[in-house]
């Protein structure tokens, strides 16, 4: 169960090889959490963090196949886990790919693949935690989003508009949750120094994973349902949204 | 786990956390209600969950039951015989404290102890096994209560003070089943009002002092601490003592209606508060002037209301602190454990945590309840709004302090313990368990509380925690 500063006590994590994920896991496993369910498709990944977090911590973590690609079995497999750990209090949706804007915008077999990755799969997945909380009566689904979702970019729309999709599906399927007891927790990195973003040169107001699980730790105590990380990108992306086209054109990105 | 109809959202005093719940489905006719509720439980399929709520006054999750059904006050409301003979009532479980005083003051009767507010249920004051001002002369609730009834999975039955049951029940939180009905004994009282003793305290030593030396004169003591004040005037305090006031007592106007009763809900709080409204800067301001107006000795006449339950005069207060709710925090240390007390003071007050005024009490012998909070020692309580930063790390420090000297944090406030400290703070847990393990063992009657604290399950499934909290507070300064 969720406690009253929104700790869990057992989270399942999809993209459980995510930096972004593994640092927030690894704060939670020092707190209340007691055990974490890895899933994903890379088991040799989810066993690199597997044995970080069994390396500072008693808390049992278990792996578990789920491939966001896979749209038939994604939600049947999603409910067994479910069944299989019953105390699952929280899921975190840590699972994407960045692409390359300059072979994915020319190839369909790649645009496909990308929305299948970042909107369709995370659609079924957040659907599929969605019911099982309900019928719990609690829970608390937490999206790693992004900027790049908030305004879609020239520079890498087809994996900007695949963001776009699941931060919309999440905002609205928030609302819809409202009086269930199931919260939803949408979180905006800005640039975080991960290994998705290490060939790219740091973009302003740069963040690290640390501080990004730090802002998320601190939301869910605050119960809040979207937040940018670091805050400040909040009125950069207010700003930047509002600028007109014509002069958008001009910012080389 | 059976799919539920009609859920909704049930939250605690402190408004987190929530869960969602059904209502339990109830007959109207109420002879035939308490059977069918009865027969409900015996055929319930397994994984069905299902707890009594009262009126909600208890601060975390522990009238949370997600998933599950839920009870209301409502739902028990049938039975309320008194017997000035005997100086019994027998009550259903439904019925607050609130409503049992506006019947039964005008006749002379007052319940034995009263919480800090009136508006909470017979059954929940009996599962929370609540204490008053009073508790150093007249113990916890369940030392007034004769029997109740209690339905179990397996029957329904009059619970005594014999049966193992009946202490499993008191403190039990409401996870041995239940109570449909409770009788118990009242107090005689000549009037409606209270002779109320103050004076003030510079710092939290005096205030120990002044409590332990004077405590035993009056039939109720309480200090209001400044858990703010620092330096030499930590733990200032305004200590209040009790005692019935006889008819000679009063002034002749209030003499000519001496049992007149009649509380009122003066203010209403919106629910727009936004959460940062109460905050370090208005806390400590509200805290000063509240210390500087109090007279440093005098005696007077006060009203129960005004005396027991100040804070019920402004309902639904707890919206006060905005959307992200606030959370109570209750411990107590045994006695001779005095400069633990001290030090978590110390350690409230150097963390500026921002809390109103926080209460403090020194309890006498404990109940027989195997989940009982109070036994000997001192009790301080403090409100604390829940975006206060650094908070979670703050309040796991001292739960850890308070497990090592012997005490323990309370159950009604309780919303985010450290669970893997339970058996240490509540060593009776398992006779508990054994007493309910027998009674429900299908695990029927577990609160979010009793599932987050791993309350009926004998897990303890990271010791090290325990270990490393330890480790880090033995080398810190704090101590």
């Amino acid at each position: 169960m969720i406690d009253a500063l929104g700790q869990p006590q057992c989270v399942l994590i999809i993209g459980g090889g995510s930096d972004i994920a593994s640092a927030l896991v690894d704060k939670w496993v020092d707190m209340r959490c007691q055990r974490v369910i890895l899933a994903g498709r890379s088991f040799s990944v989810m066993e690199q963090v597997q044995s970080q977090l069994q390396s500072h911590s008693s808390a049992k973590v278990e792996i578990v196949y789920l491939d966001m690609a896979d749209h038939e079995s994604l939600a049947p497999l999603t409910a067994e886990v479910f069944e299989r750990f019953p105390e699952i209090d929280m899921a975190v949706l840590a699972a994407g790919q960045l692409g390359d804007q300059a072979s994915d915008e020319t190839d369909p077999k790649r645009i496909e693949q990308m929305f299948d990755v970042n909107a369709t799969g995370p659609a079924i997945f957040l659907t599929a935690c969605a019911s099982e909380f309900k019928k719990k009566g609690a829970g608390t689904i937490v999206v790693l989003s992004s900027v790049a979702g908030e305004k879609v970019r020239r520079s890498n729309y087809v994996y900007g508009a695949s963001k776009a999709a699941t931060d919309s599906f999440s905002l609205a399927m928030s609302e819809a949750l409202r009086g269930t007891g199931v919260n939803v927790l949408v979180v905006r990195p800005g640039f975080v120094s991960t290994k998705m973003t290490q060939h790219l040169a740091k973009a302003p107001l740069a963040t690290t994973k640390e501080k990004v699980a730090a802002d998320i730790i601190d939301a869910l105590a605050k119960k809040r349902t979207l937040i940018w990380s670091p805050k400040e990108m909040r009125w950069v992306m207010l700003v930047y949204k509002h600028i007109p086209r014509a002069i958008a054109r001009k910012i080389p990105f | 786990m059976p799919q539920l109809a009609n859920t909704q959202l049930f939250g605690g005093w402190g408004r987190s956390p929530s869960s969602a719940s059904a209502l339990l489905p109830t007959d109207k006719d109420p002879a035939a209600k308490l059977d069918a509720l009865a027969e409900f439980v015996a055929s319930a399929p397994d994984g069905t969950r299902l707890l009594a709520r009262g009126m909600g006054r208890s601060y975390g999750d522990a009238a949370n039951c997600a998933g599950g059904y839920v009870s209301t006050h409502y739902d028990f409301r049938d039975v309320f015989e008194f017997n000035p003979m005997r100086e019994e009532l027998r009550a259903s479980s439904g019925f607050s404290l609130d409503e049992i005083m506006r019947r039964l003051i005008p006749e002379g009767y007052f319940v034995y102890v009263t919480p800090g507010t009136r508006y909470v249920t017979l059954g929940g004051a009996i599962a929370a096994d609540i204490h008053g001002k009073n508790h150093h002369k007249d113990g916890s609730f369940i030392s007034h209560v004769e029997s109740f009834e209690l339905i179990t999975p397996s029957s329904r039955i009059e619970v005594t003070r014999s049966d193992p049951l009946f202490w499993a029940t008191a403190g039990g939180m409401g996870m041995t089943g239940i109570i449909t009905a409770a009788t118990i004994r009242l107090k005689k009282v000549q009037t409606s009002y209270i002779k109320v003793t103050t004076q003030k305290s510079p710092n939290v030593s005096e205030t120990i002092e002044m409590m332990q030396r004077l405590d035993d004169s009056f039939t109720y003591s309480v200090a209001w601490m400044d858990s703010l004040a620092s330096g030499n005037s930590l733990g200032r305090s305004v200590i209040t003592w009790g005692e019935h006031a006889s008819v000679a007592d009063l002034e002749p106007k209030l003499a000519d209606n001496p049992l007149s009763y009649g509380p009122s809900v003066k203010l209403k709080a919106p629910d727009i508060a936004p959460s940062w409204l109460l905050n370090m800067a208005s806390i400590r301001a509200f805290n000063e002037a509240w210390y500087r107006k109090a007279p440093k000795n005098r005696v007077s006449i006060e009203s129960i209301p005004a005396y027991f339950h100040p804070l019920d005069a402004v309902s639904d207060w707890n919206r006060l602190y905005g959307r992200t709710g606030f959370l109570q925090y209750q411990f107590q240390v045994p006695l001779g454990q005095e400069d633990t007390l001290i030090s978590i003071i110390h350690r409230f007050s150097r963390n500026r945590t921002p809390s109103f005024l926080s209460v403090l009490k020194r309890f006498g012998p404990s109940s027989s309840g195997h989940l009982s909070f109070p036994q000997p020692g001192w009790t301080l309580a403090l409100d604390i709004p829940i975006r206060t930063s650094g908070l979670s790390e703050l309040l796991d420090g001292i739960d850890f302090q308070v497990a090592e000297a012997g005490g323990r944090v309370y159950f009604a406030k309780d919303s985010r313990l450290i669970p893997e400290l339970v058996p240490k703070m509540y060593p009776r847990l398992d006779e508990w368990r054994d007493v309910v393990e027998k009674s429900d063992p299908k695990g029927i009657f577990l609160s979010d509380l009793g599932r987050r604290l791993s309350l009926r399950s004998g897990e303890v499934k990271k010791a090290s925690l325990v270990e490393t909290l330890g480790a880090a507070i033995g080398k810190g300064p704090n101590l």
